[in-house]
């Protein structure tokens, strides 16, 4: 096959190897990494690049969560908590999409092109397709085990009351590390995948979209219920469904659409589609409800 | 108070805990303390019998104490009209030996509550006309019912207080008559006019009740006299309520000394009557208390009730309190109704629950 | 002579103008149940909060088993083995009982809990068997945020127990509790202090509980250290009974 960058494919091949290979000795290093060297994409070799400064990303903050460890004069009043962890990490990926504009290895600016997939054309988007529904299969089934160990019941208890679990002995910036570097990893996957789905990697418009990451996900997740497993993947099914709608019937409107069912779903409808069936038929997901207690039972 | 009664009844008492010492299950045999310090040394001596690391208590020195000590003790007491029930100031004394577990509490008191009073014996408790009536009242929070069939009734200018386990619903009692519930069924009447449906700030501007809420509910960056203006924010213009606000000051005076300082640096006490106080300002008939004592100090816990006593003697309230501090409720209120799982379990006159075995036992402590 | 599994020196804390804690020297004995007592304002939580790491102090030091712990914070203090039980009974609102247990295991270095271990097994067990040491097993698959306040404070106190530490602060462990259930949250606490051996420092207004439970009492006023003693000794202390507990 005929790969018209070879030149820079190979340069690129030699590079990202090294590259990766620090980052991933920087991470092992502060013992703050426990999944494994393979992006599982290694038929996409130039994708890891993607990977990488996704990678980066993760340690970038990483490092600078471990310096501010260091300084214990601030009694955690400069830990990022609740919210303003989200805003942090948002403002994190801010930074990092500038600082990936300015690394010439990855191509600046400009952005670099993808080399072609070695197989026929029309095996294409079957292929992505695959490839993007078994990573996000692997990636609910992992999710899914975390869940089940101590570190969801971390993970729940620091969102209930973060404090208490501070003075419970939690190491809570520990299980906020772990669990923002375990997302970041299966975001760079990802990345990786999409970046050879596109065709090319640009900083602004492929790799960091503020439309995409911003708002989109953030209303899928909301739609579908936040803090579950299962809400996620309702609400993005749900969300591009409208999202595909609104673009061919309602063209020129379907911002308003979009924007009207975040409104919605922020005032009205807060708990979303997964929350709202767990509030119904609490017994099918589990959750123990004391009947003594509620008004269902007729009279007393 | 003499050395030798208190030995004998500590051995007396040793023998007992001794025997009761079992699983939790085990009902110990209630012992009525005669003498405070008796019960109270009795039962100190053998936490500290049992402690391996602690030494014995030298009761040396507190005799050493107590001759100088009676004469300050004696000049500090402020003359009460309940003269006789003076042994339950504060937090009252009293062993903890009445140990029972929550479901054994919970048993015995639906086993009780199986021979609920019916709505003619609340009539019958109060005196003249009956001014709030709660008819077979559902209610709760959500879809959560915790209030079932509950009816009350209350005199003008009487007191009644609720008492009852924890989660029995109490305080629900209070926040549906307020408006803060959702109520399934059942009616609020005062004064022949029903009131179920009114919205809280109706309540408080038409009907008369005013709601004073459990501990820490003055705005602690104004200052006195804002908070009281704050009380009363919904008259028809500030003037009314500064008038009002000057009543209050006439009342009390601690708080017209301290009218301009910001609430936050108020002591407890001060802190709980600016709170009614504030209350006040709309001139309520109804005054709803939940849990006028707790977090309080216990210099500050008879004030309390003072104040209460005054406003429902001199100024004519009907006052519906909570309290969980069961017998100084009971000791201060005309009523008491004592609440098991949402329902009324007994109701009867305070000083006739207070001298009742049964409630003693599984609701006062012993 | 037992020795000191708390030692606080000459410590002072004041936020902006208001100095809350003066000159404060206090001892915890191991093993023992030691009260602390004051009226409101009095510095009582700000000296458990400065134990406890919350907050640095100006002055002075504390010493947890002979280790300096002033300059710790709250997470490693909790994992050195001192815990703090808070008023206003917190718990985890949105997860079962059994959870909010399991989650409360310790996690000193060493320890049992590793981060992705499994939720089934011993810990549950033992979550279980003090779940009904306090009496809450048969709620023990409930939400926690659905429990009754009495029955929240039940469920923090074994969530602490959980945690096996060596020194638990309680602060006001009494407070809202119907009478009854007081004697039987004294007895819990007695056979938590004498059957496993830990220590206990408990803040209370209620002289009762005080009085019955704790074997040394230190007073606090305004901000200092008014007297200490045994409880007897205490309750007739002109002092005390003049900044506190008012006549009898």
């Amino acid at each position: 096959m005929d790969h018209g960058a070879d030149g820079v494919h190979m340069g690129h091949h030699r590079r990202p190897d090294g590259v990766q290979l620090a980052g991933e000795y920087y991470l092992l290093r502060r013992r703050h990494v426990y999944f494994s060297r393979g992006t599982g994409v290694d038929v996409l070799r130039s994708g890891r690049i993607y990977g990488i400064v996704r990678r980066h990303q993760a340690s970038l903050y990483r490092g600078a969560i471990l310096h501010r460890a260091g300084d214990r004069h601030h009694c955690g009043r400069h830990r990022l908590r609740g919210p303003y962890f989200a805003i942090g990490t948002l403002g994190v990926a801010v930074a990092a999409r500038e600082v990936a504009g300015t690394i010439d290895t990855i191509g600046g600016g400009a952005g670099i092109s993808m080399p072609f997939l070695p197989l026929p054309i029309e095996y294409r988007s079957a292929f992505f397709y695959i490839l993007c529904f078994a990573l996000a299969v692997v990636a609910h089934l992992v999710i899914r085990w975390l869940f089940s160990t101590q570190f969801g019941l971390a993970a729940n208890a620091i969102r209930d009351d973060e404090d208490k679990a501070e003075a419970m002995g939690i190491p809570t910036l520990r299980y906020k590390q772990v669990g923002w570097a375990i997302a970041a990893f299966f975001m760079g996957c990802l990345g990786a995948v999409f970046g050879n789905m596109v065709g090319y990697i640009e900083p602004l418009e492929v790799a960091f979209p503020v439309a995409t990451f911003g708002i989109f996900m953030v209303a899928m997740s909301l739609l579908g219920g936040k803090g579950t497993l299962w809400g996620p993947v309702l609400g993005a099914i749900s969300f591009h469904i409208v999202k595909e709608t609104t673009w061919t019937y309602l063209l020129g409107l379907q911002w308003v659409v979009l924007g009207l069912i975040l409104i919605v779903n922020i005032v009205y409808f807060q708990q979303g589609i997964m929350g709202w069936l767990q509030a119904k038929y609490p017994e099918r997901f589990g959750i123990v409800v004391d009947k003594s207690m509620t008004a269902e039972k007729g009279d007393a | 108070m003499a050395k030798a009664p208190v030995k004998k009844t500590a051995k007396q008492a040793a023998a007992k805990k001794a025997e009761a010492k079992k699983p939790v299950a085990k009902k110990a045999v209630v012992k009525k303390a005669s003498a405070k310090n008796a019960a109270k040394a009795a039962t100190v001596k053998k936490a500290l019998a049992k402690t391996a690391a602690v030494k014995k208590a030298p009761v040396k020195k507190a005799a050493v104490k107590k001759a100088p000590v009676k004469k300050a003790a004696v000049k500090k007491r402020p003359a009460k009209g309940k003269a006789a029930k003076a042994n339950v100031s504060g937090y009252g004394s009293g062993g903890v030996d009445v140990v029972m577990s929550v479901d054994q509490v919970a048993r015995e008191a639906a086993s009780i509550a199986a021979k609920a009073p019916s709505v003619k014996e609340l009539e019958k408790l109060t005196t003249g006309e009956t001014y709030l009536t709660i008819n077979d009242l559902r209610a709760g929070y959500g879809k959560m019912e915790i209030l079932h069939n509950f009816s009350l009734r209350v005199g003008r200018g009487q007191s009644l207080c609720l008492i009852g386990p924890n989660g029995a619903g109490k305080s629900t009692v209070l926040h549906s008559i307020f408006g803060f519930t959702n109520i399934f069924s059942g009616s609020i009447v005062i004064d022949g006019k029903d009131v179920t449906a009114l919205t809280p700030s109706q309540k408080l501007a038409e009907a008369g009740i005013a709601y004073i809420l459990q501990d820490k509910s003055v705005f602690p960056q104004m200052t006195v006299e804002e908070n009281l203006l704050m009380g009363g924010f919904l008259k028809d213009r500030p003037a009314e309520a500064k008038a009002a606000a000057e009543m209050v000051f006439d009342k009390y005076s601690r708080l017209a000394d301290r009218r301009d300082k910001p609430a936050g640096v108020l002591s407890g006490g001060e802190r709980r009557l600016l709170e009614i106080s504030r209350a006040l300002v709309m001139q309520p008939q109804v005054l709803l208390v939940d849990e006028p004592s707790i977090g309080l100090e216990p210099r500050f816990i008879d004030m309390v009730f003072e104040i209460l006593d005054d406003l429902q003697k001199k100024d004519g309230k009907t006052i519906i309190m909570v309290e969980q501090n069961a017998k100084k409720g009971l000791a201060f209120a005309d009523i008491g109704y004592v609440l098991v799982s949402g329902e009324t379990a007994i109701a009867d006159s305070g000083d006739a629950l207070l001298k009742n075995p049964d409630v003693g036992r599984l609701f006062l402590g012993g | 002579m037992a020795e000191n599994v708390i030692e606080v020196s000459n410590v002072s804390k004041s936020f902006g103008g208001v100095k809350a804690n003066v000159d404060i020297t206090m001892a915890v004995e191991r093993g023992s149940i030691t009260g602390i007592i004051g009226p409101n304002g009095c510095g009582k939580s700000t000296l458990f909060n400065s134990i406890v790491g919350y907050h640095p102090i100006d002055a002075g030091s504390i010493k947890f088993e002979n280790q300096e712990i002033s300059h710790l914070r709250v997470g490693d203090i909790a994992r050195l083995g001192m815990l703090r039980t808070f008023q206003q009974t917190r718990i985890y609102s949105k997860m079962d009982c059994v959870d909010n247990m399991q989650i409360s295991v310790s996690h000193r270095p060493g320890s049992q809990s590793t981060m992705f271990a499994s939720r089934r097994g011993e810990i549950r067990e033992r979550a279980e068997h003090l779940l009904e040491f306090v009496g809450l097993y048969s709620k023990r698959n409930l939400i926690s945020g659905d429990l009754s306040f009495g029955q929240q404070k039940l469920l923090e106190f074994a969530m602490a127990l959980m945690n096996e530490p060596k020194v638990l602060l309680l602060d006001e462990p009494t407070a809202g509790i119907n009478p009854t259930l007081i004697n039987g949250l004294i007895d819990r606490l007695r056979r938590a202090n004498e059957e496993l051996g830990i220590t206990l420092c408990v803040i209370e207004h209620n002289m009762r509980v005080i009085m019955n439970l704790a074997s040394h009492i230190y007073c606090l006023s305004n901000g200092k250290m008014l007297a200490d003693g045994k409880p007897e000794a205490l309750q007739n202390d002109p002092r005390v009974i003049d900044a506190y507990l008012g006549g009898h």
